[in-house]
């Protein structure tokens, strides 16, 4: 089969297309585990009103559809779905749809720099640790790594708030910015940062740890291999080794981990926005879960994993970029 | 001038002696050993040390530590005594690690070993499950899970397990595709071996090594999701939890940090334990030359 | 040919790390390289051979391994005294290596032309780019790469291994270095490229007037390239002299019993005759390997690993089948054997179409054929004792276990090893050993017929000569049928009664081995034939092992 289109885009249409069945299998999946669960989104309204007579709840479960055969209720669901219609939350007074918009943007910025901290500061320390194997420098890069590694993000943002909020007093113990602050412009932005910087080095220094683990692991396999031994058998010096024959291959496998970890990041995010009291999609997942908010908690799983689809997508398009084995076909 | 192949190398010692000699050059992983040894010991004399429940009132609320000899590492708000908080705590955090291990291991071998040996459709089915398990971000999910279920220890210990089989999932489905294809399994093969005692018989054990080493992963992470649903609330309260302690030692966090800031280094340590058992057990299965 | 001494290196001595099968590496090398000769340093596996090219690198894994005596001269710069630094300007510029693995010696990431640059760039400071562009491709013309500029443009593995290890050539070549070291640079490659890139580091080596430094285990290698020998045995030198000399009458016990161990190309008279009961025929078989494409893929081509594909073995003799890599010989094995499906075809095992059996039958029908692999490393599962791999078939198929493992301990000794091996796990054995304990496991079930996968090209010669006997006297006393897959022509001709040539899944081929040998018929067998390392050569067989 021959497309006129370039490969680039052929392949991205391929990956997309793989993802379909994934979402598709994951939706199916939650709707039906949800309706194992105890009591239905008429139970949480009629415990809402504080009771009501059996033939009101009767008729509320028909104008909801729960009282059609669960394949019915599935279809109507999934049907929606596919318009992006998540439905109405009980909880919020809103459609889901606009619940989840309003607290997608934290997230995405949660995300973004606290990835990007990670990946960027995990892979130089880690390359660093590698040069220098088994000497001080390494010892302590090293040491700190397995310590971050084990800390818990919510005991270490406890500890941050602890020294830099309550002790310290340099930096807002919670929330996305200064409530009666009404900052604008360039104050706006450095209200939010300000309001970050806990959040994103809670999130961030575990999963640096990661990739400084791993990066290290990497650098010091390839720096093994015989190609490495070449180019140092043509009189290039280390550095020149590092940055144009190691580098590239060693970070490989750190770029599919941060593909694969993407979901376990995400998932992070639910207990560090949930101390710092930040409006994302981490404290919403919680809330809802608490408020048995079935719709939205639906919503929130799907959006998630279209957002790890994405990501996922994007690291395999920066690993085909860096690996030139790999033929975009 | 002999060139004789014949003759026998004296004979080597057996693989558990080696393996505990390679280990035992790694100064890290035998710190991490002890620390696991004390957990392990903590979670084992928790009734002895302190008799009676955890969760009961022991002194005066708020007691800092080393004040109060009854309760050595002082008290909680509700006064209830930190160090036995801490021995139960170890002993909810080590079952809970423990089975949700087992539990992850054993679906991942399973889905692992078909789709690695079978490959085909089989693979693809499989695979596409492990990635929706994979793309659900595996807290949110453990969420929802102990939403259905409830808050009991053994829902919870189960959902940990099954948000936590994909990584060993695809471990084993490599080690698998990688061995099915080696010469020895063919050699069984060969010899008229059925498909159920080459998967089991002759691949599995074979692949086991680097699972076991991975599974001081998983029980790691097993503990600090279990300590995270705690802190929120979410785990079952009728158990001392380590997490529970922090989530509880929030409120006070301004002047009695000590409440939240002993258990976290409960936690701390004991991930740490496992971190560093598991990088000198790698090291001891694959050794390197270097040092 | 003698010109002026290049490198001369005086009692080397490379000391291993503690806790190592030995102290000292290499004990006492001296040998010399003139310009515009070669010196072959010939050993077998753990020889130290190749930590000689280390140590005139200076690229030895230190401080683990180091040079702990001896002196090494490089024209009048003393090796062992220079900087790091120094060393840099030498490497590449002065002396510049070859490698053995053409598949993994380059970096996957870059383009042949960049690494070809980059030897350029670090040793030519103010050239510009386009001249050392054209200064490339020359180099790749002189290689005989087809396309140069497209190779210049190539990634690694967009090119064959052959042409690979001739941009390792040209690389190593680029700067005119007056020393060239090549470390086994032709092992991974099929016996007719292997000849080809022989006879380009000959002839550049010449233009050059460079020394070159050619380490092998390969003796019809080194007597097709050899001026001076120099021979290794466990870091000890054993014997030095030309190369006719030694060739043809080695001195040492150790290089005498090597050479001896070198199979000759004089193919044995068939002591089978064509009254024999045919034991397996395969007919027709055919397989394609069809690459998996996804959706809106369909770029890759299906491969045909075998066409057509007919024969016949008789009981008690032994049928080659030789080709080279990708001319599916060993696809032919796993066909035969049923590890792998063929798509059509027949392989009858006495009345029994193999298959065309059903899963349970073929269960039972497999102990009539057994195997031996081609890895000894990775053909015994590393989990289990020798007494169990070799009793497993025998149980399987219905024995007890007390006979099966009283029986294992008799293939044991039939295969020359103590019965105290039997408890024992595979990695206590060497190389050759394992072959023993897998062919004892293929004797276990008393086979009509046995599949032999290239089972001595992972031996060392010596271990390989050993192995092939036990093959040649098992088959003697058992009267065994032999199905033997090859790429080396020389082990086919000590070992088979019939051959089977193959090229790109078909028979090119077929006859004695005596008459294909004394006059190939096939276009493709001649270049084979002449292909052979040293085949000029006959190994004086005067003493015996």
């Amino acid at each position: 089969m021959r497309l006129p289109l370039p490969p680039i885009v052929i392949y991205a249409l391929r990956r997309l297309l793989q993802a379909v069945p994934v979402i598709i299998l994951i939706m199916i999946g939650t709707f039906l585990l949800l309706k194992l669960a105890p009591g239905d989104t008429v139970d949480a309204l009629v415990g809402d009103m504080g009771g009501a007579d059996a033939d009101f709840i009767a008729r509320l479960r028909q104008e909801y559809g729960l009282d059609q055969p669960v394949y019915v209720q599935l279809w109507v669901y999934m049907t929606k779905l596919a318009t992006f219609d998540f439905g109405w939350s009980f909880v919020y007074e809103q459609p889901v749809a606009t619940v989840l918009w309003d607290r997608l943007g934290t997230t995405l910025l949660l995300m973004a720099t606290s990835l990007s901290l990670a990946f960027t500061i995990g892979i130089a320390l880690g390359a660093i640790a590698a040069r220098r194997a088994y000497s001080l420098t390494d010892n302590v890069i090293s040491t700190l790594g397995l310590v971050f590694y084990a800390t818990p993000s919510f005991f270490l943002s406890l500890m941050m708030m602890l020294l830099f909020s309550v002790k310290l007093g340099w930096l807002p113990v919670g929330g996305i910015k200064t409530i009666a602050g009404f900052y604008t412009g360039w104050d706006h932005v450095v209200d939010v940062a300000r309001h970050l910087v806990m959040p994103t080095a809670a999130l961030s220094l575990i999963y640096l740890s990661f990739y400084l683990r791993l990066m290290r692991a990497s650098v010091m396999e390839v720096a093994d291999l015989d190609y490495v031994r070449t180019a140092r058998a043509k009189g290039a010096s280390e550095s020149r080794l590092m940055i144009h024959h190691i580098m590239r291959n060693a970070l490989l496998p750190v770029i599919t981990l941060l593909g694969l970890q993407f979901s376990t990041v995400l998932g992070g995010s639910v207990v560090v926005e949930t101390i710092f009291t930040l409006p994302g999609l981490g404290s919403l997942a919680y809330q809802s879960v608490v408020q048995r908010d079935m719709n939205t908690l639906m919503g929130i799983i799907f959006l998630c994993s279209i957002i790890v689809v994405v990501v996922n997508f994007l690291t395999d398009l920066l690993y085909a970029r860096l690996d030139s084995r790999i033929e975009l076909t | 001038m002999s060139l004789t192949d014949t003759e026998l190398a004296a004979p080597e010692p057996s693989r558990p002696v080696v393996f505990w000699r390679r280990y035992r050059r790694n100064r890290a992983a035998l710190l991490g050993l002890a620390i696991f040894t004390v957990v392990v010991l903590m979670a084992l004399t928790a009734g002895i040390v302190a008799p009676g429940d955890p969760l009961s009132r022991a002194g005066a609320p708020l007691t800092s530590p080393f004040v109060d000899m009854s309760v050595p590492l002082g008290t909680d708000q509700l006064g209830r005594d930190i160090l036995a908080g801490i021995f139960y705590g170890a002993r909810i955090s080590l079952l809970v690690g423990v089975v949700a291990t087992l539990v992850a291991i054993a679906i991942g071998v399973v889905i692992g070993a078909l789709s690695g040996y079978f490959g085909g459709w089989v693979d693809d089915v499989l695979m596409r499950v492990t990635e929706a398990f994979q793309t659900i971000p595996n807290f949110v999910l453990l969420l929802t899970l102990v939403a259905i279920l409830g808050s009991k220890i053994e829902w919870i210990t189960l959902a940990i397990g099954i948000v936590s089989w994909t990584a060993p999932a695809r471990m084993v489905r490599a080690e698998f595709m990688s061995l099915r294809n080696r010469e020895f399994v063919d050699a069984a093969r060969n010899l008229g071996v059925s498909n159920t005692a080459l998967i089991f018989k002759e691949i599995l054990p074979n692949a086991l090594p680097p699972i076991i080493v991975y599974a001081s992963v998983i029980m790691a992470l097993s503990i600090l999701l279990e300590s995270a649903l705690a802190f929120l609330g979410l785990g079952d309260p009728n158990y001392a939890s380590w997490g529970n302690m922090i989530g509880q030692g929030r409120a006070v966090l301004r002047e009695d940090w000590y409440c939240a800031a002993i258990p976290g280094v409960a936690i701390v340590l004991t991930v740490l334990s496992f971190s560093l058992v598991g990088e000198g057990m790698n090291d001891a299965l694959n050794p390197r030359q270097k040092q | 040919m003698s010109g002026k001494t290049v490198l001369e290196i005086e009692g080397l001595k490379v000391a291993l790390p503690k806790g190592a099968d030995r102290p000292l590496a290499l004990d006492g090398l001296s040998l010399s390289v003139k310009a515009g000769e070669v010196v072959c340093l010939v050993g077998e596996s753990g020889s130290g051979k190749s930590l000689t090219a280390g140590a005139v690198m200076r690229l030895l894994p230190e401080p683990h391994v180091h040079v702990s005596g001896g002196s090494i001269r490089f024209g009048d710069t003393d090796i062992l005294a220079q900087t790091e630094t120094q060393m840099k300007a030498i490497r590449g510029k002065e002396i510049s290596m070859i490698f053995q693995e053409p598949m993994t010696a380059l970096n996957p990431q870059k383009t042949v032309g960049w690494q070809l640059d980059e030897m350029l760039r670090l040793h030519m400071k103010k050239s510009d780019r386009k001249a050392r562009r054209a200064h490339a491709i020359e180099m790749l013309h002189r290689t005989h790469i087809p396309d140069p500029e497209g190779a210049y443009n190539a990634y690694p593995h967009q090119i064959s291994g052959g042409q690979r290890q001739r941009v390792m050539i040209a690389m190593a070549l680029a700067l005119s270095p007056r020393l060239i070291i090549a470390d086994e640079p032709t092992t991974a490659l099929d016996v007719t490229t292997q000849l080809q890139i022989l006879k380009l580091i000959r002839d550049l080596q010449e233009e050059e007037g460079a020394g070159v430094l050619f380490i092998t285990h390969d003796f019809g290698v080194v007597a097709e390239i050899a001026d001076h020998v120099v021979v290794l045995r466990q870091g000890e030198m054993v014997e030095s002299g030309p190369a006719k000399q030694v060739l043809n009458a080695p001195q040492h016990p150790y290089t005498k019993a090597l050479i001896a161990s070198v199979p000759d190309l004089k193919p044995p008279m068939p002591k089978v005759g064509k009254d024999a009961p045919v034991v397996l025929t395969g007919a027709h078989l055919m397989k394609t390997f069809k690459a998996r494409g996804g959706f809106l893929t369909g770029k890759r081509k299906a491969v045909v690993a075998v066409k057509d594909l007919s024969f016949e073995l008789r009981r008690g003799e032994t049928l080659g089948v030789v080709g080279e890599s990708g001319s599916g010989k060993t696809t032919v094995s796993r066909i035969v054997t049923r590890l792998l499906e063929a798509d059509s075809g027949s392989v009858q095992v006495g009345d029994t179409d193999l298959l065309s059996c059903s899963p349970s039958e073929l269960r039972s029908m497999r102990k009539h054929i057994q195997m031996v692999f081609q890895d000894p490393m990775a053909s015994l599962n590393p989990r289990k004792r020798v007494v169990d791999l070799i009793a497993q078939g025998p149980i399987v198929h219905g024995e007890t276990r007390e006979k099966a493992r009283a029986r294992a301990r008799d293939l044991l000794e039939l295969v020359e090893l103590s019965p105290a091996a039997a408890n024992r796990f595979p990695h206590e054995f060497s190389g050759g050993q394992r072959q023993r304990i897998g062919i004892a496991r293929a004797l276990a079930l008393e086979p009509k017929v046995i599949v032999a996968d290239e089972p001595v090209s992972a031996l060392d010669v010596s271990v390989q000569a050993q192995v092939l006997k036990l093959l040649a006297d098992l088959r003697a006393r058992m009267s065994l049928s032999l199905l033997f897959v090859t790429h080396d022509l020389r082990v086919a001709a000590q070992l088979c009664d019939r051959i089977i040539v193959m090229q790109r899944g078909e028979i090119v081929e077929s006859g004695l081995t005596s008459e294909v040998f004394a006059n190939p018929q096939h276009e493709y067998t001649r270049t084979l034939m002449t292909s052979i390392p040293g085949r000029d050569w006959t190994p004086p067989k005067d003493v015996t092992l």
